[in-house]
């Protein structure tokens, strides 16, 4: 399948009365980054939720990696960054990747090379003896990344990734994602900050659980005949 | 199912009780204090002050008059727990409402005559009776001590013999086994409880139920993990009981160890249950008392099940510690082995399925 993820008449509701996914179809290109684009409470979360498995939609299709896979083997190429940290806080640093290493099945020697990766990835050398809850926000946050790659997931999901870093990190953060696509991973991360979305390879912007539009950011652009991402997304939400 | 995942979750579980080395000290030390104060309060019994009225006229033959009552009198002897104060009926009415004496024993005037002529004498035992539960010990204290004295007369011919136990054996003995899994049972269900809780407000469930983990190995784990610290818990209680506070013990570790995972497997689960239904901390930690003080008061654990109301016979006959206290006592004063407490271990299995399926029907609840 040309495609990692396909998503069909996607339907998704919550009591009393909110629509958090309505009639929601897109497809994921493999090995691009893919940003979900939207206002507070437009349904990203709730989508990356459906996708990764934890949700259950109320109706519409699914289909992720590869379908003759079961669910556990899927889940083990899946990555997910939380939009909230997800970390142990009693825990330290290394424990936690620690953790999360060994519940993907990682040998000793994997574990202990991977998480030396992955520590100095995100610049957190010298902390691995640190409890989480002494971290700062941008470093709990730089952990919750590491946390989500250290199974070398095909696809991964990030929701809000960069935020609360620096920007010279963040700067390094999507030159990473760069190269993690070049070896074939799939990225969806999603964002409310545009000049993030204009990184991305492809785009889709939501609102209301409702996809607004689907593509390469020139095609947007090209779409609505706007100059930028915002005059796009604002074109849209009026049209739509 | 894998192995790996569940010691992976179990590790955790370790690590961070390391970490929390209040937790560590609090399921040690508690259990500890509480043992010793009640092995204090236990050890020493008050003593009470008890009259002594003596009305007996005797019976008279041609020959003399005789006084069966004044060999008894004689032979009464003080205890550490028990005086007698040898006074008349009106010093002893006096005495008993001035609080002086807790009780007075009267022997009535034809006490002797009756025992010549095979009836029943009267004696009258008076107790001053504001508190049951000194009436009670007192009630005892004067019954063992007129019924030696009794039977020093050849009045009566009482025998004492144990059937388990013996004269060395305190109720400390009888209160230890089942403080193992009190303690055991009510630590790993708060802290069972704590850290699901934590696992879905702190969001670490969102990525375990996106990683290859399932309910079976999370569950797994954490039994794992708890149990570890459970058994090592009753380890120090156990060795703490017998070589401090001289409790005497009869049976197998092992079995006291089978026992108490069974129940751990129960409490466990019970745990994730009730985190499913709590917000925060203190809301699970309010659940506690619900649980643990009925099961504290009516599975046998102070009270004698026998003794209840019909009623509360029947709820603790719903309990699981009542059949945790029943099987740790019959092993460890009793000696008894496995065969002979196998239908309170299907009871604490069948409990520990229960839980398994309520915690299985409740452990994905709210993500
Ligand atoms: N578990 C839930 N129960 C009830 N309502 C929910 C739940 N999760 C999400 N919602 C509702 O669904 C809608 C979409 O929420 P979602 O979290 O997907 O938005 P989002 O696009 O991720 O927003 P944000 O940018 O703030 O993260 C919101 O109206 C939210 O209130
Ligand atoms: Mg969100």
């Amino acid at each position: 399948m040309e495609n990692i993820i396909e998503v069909e008449g996607l339907n998704k509701k919550f009591p009393p009365d909110i629509h958090a996914l309505s009639e929601l179809t897109l497809q994921v290109k493999k090995g691009i980054t893919f940003g979900l684009l939207g206002p507070n409470g437009s349904g990203k979360t709730t989508l990356i939720r459906i996708l990764v498995g934890i949700l259950k939609p109320d109706s519409g299709k699914v289909a992720i990696i590869d379908d003759s896979l079961s669910w556990s083997e899927k889940a083990a190429k899946i990555g997910y960054m939380t939009q909230t940290h997800a970390l142990y806080q009693d825990l330290t640093l290394a424990e936690n990747l620690d953790f999360f290493a060994a519940i993907y099945g990682l040998s000793a020697r994997e574990k202990r090379k991977r998480i030396e990766e992955l520590i100095s990835l995100v610049k957190l050398e010298g902390k691995e003896k640190s409890p989480v809850a002494t971290l700062s926000g941008g470093m709990r946050q730089r952990v919750s990344l590491a946390a989500s790659l250290i199974h070398e997931p095909q696809l991964l999901f990030l929701d809000e990734p960069t935020v609360g870093i620096d920007p010279s990190l963040r700067r390094e953060f999507w030159a990473y994602f760069g190269s993690l696509n070049r070896q074939g991973v799939s990225i969806v991360l999603s964002t409310h900050v545009m000049d993030e979305a204009a990184r991305c390879d492809e785009l889709a912007l939501l609102r209301n659980g409702k996809l607004l539009a689907q593509g390469k950011i020139e095609e947007l652009l090209a779409q609505t005949r706007s100059k930028n991402l915002e005059e796009a997304f604002l074109s849209l939400e009026e049209n739509g | 199912m894998s192995i790996r995942r569940i010691f992976a979750v179990a590790k955790r579980i370790i690590r961070q009780f390391i970490h929390d080395r209040r937790t560590v000290a609090l399921i040690v030390i508690v259990p500890l204090l509480v043992l010793s104060i009640l092995g204090a309060l236990l050890k020493t019994t008050p003593s009470y002050e008890v009259g002594f009225v003596n009305q007996d006229e005797g019976v008279t033959t041609p020959l003399s008059t005789q006084k069966i009552s004044s060999a008894i009198e004689e032979s009464l002897k003080d205890t550490e727990n028990l005086k007698w104060h040898k006074i008349n009926l009106e010093k002893a009415k006096s005495d008993l409402e001035d609080g002086t004496l807790d009780a007075y024993v009267l022997l009535g005037k034809s006490f002797s005559k009756d025992i010549s002529e095979r009836k029943s004498p009267l004696v009258i035992v008076k107790l001053e009776g504001s508190d049951p539960n000194a009436s009670q010990q007192v009630l005892g204290l004067v019954n063992q001590n007129l019924l030696s004295s009794f039977s020093d007369q050849k009045l009566v011919d009482l025998k004492v013999d144990y059937l388990y136990g013996g004269e060395k054996f305190t109720s400390l003995d009888y209160f230890a086994p089942v403080f193992i899994a009190f303690f055991a049972f009510f630590f790993v269900i708060m802290l069972t409880s704590v850290s699901f809780l934590r696992e879905r407000s702190q969001g670490t469930f969102e990525r375990l139920f996106a990683s290859p983990v399932n309910n079976a190995e999370i569950v797994g784990g954490y039994f794992l993990g708890f149990s570890i610290f459970a058994l090592i818990q009753s380890l120090i209680v156990l060795l703490y009981t017998i070589y401090v506070l001289d409790v005497h013990f009869l049976g197998s570790l092992w079995f006291v160890f089978l026992i108490e995972l069974i129940l751990v497997v129960g409490a466990v689960n019970l745990g994730i249950f009730l985190s499913a239904f709590a917000r925060n901390e203190l809301q699970v930690v309010q659940f506690l008392p619900v649980i643990i003080v009925p099961q504290a008061l009516i599975s046998g654990f102070i009270f004698p099940i026998k003794s209840m109301p019909v009623i509360l016979q029947w709820l603790s006959y719903a309990m699981p510690l009542t059949y945790a206290n029943n099987a740790l006592r019959d092993i460890m004063i009793k000696g008894k082995d496995l065969a002979s407490v196998s239908f309170d271990i299907y009871i604490l299995i069948a409990f520990a399925f229960l839980m398994i399926l309520l915690a299985a029907f409740s452990i994905r609840k709210g993500i």
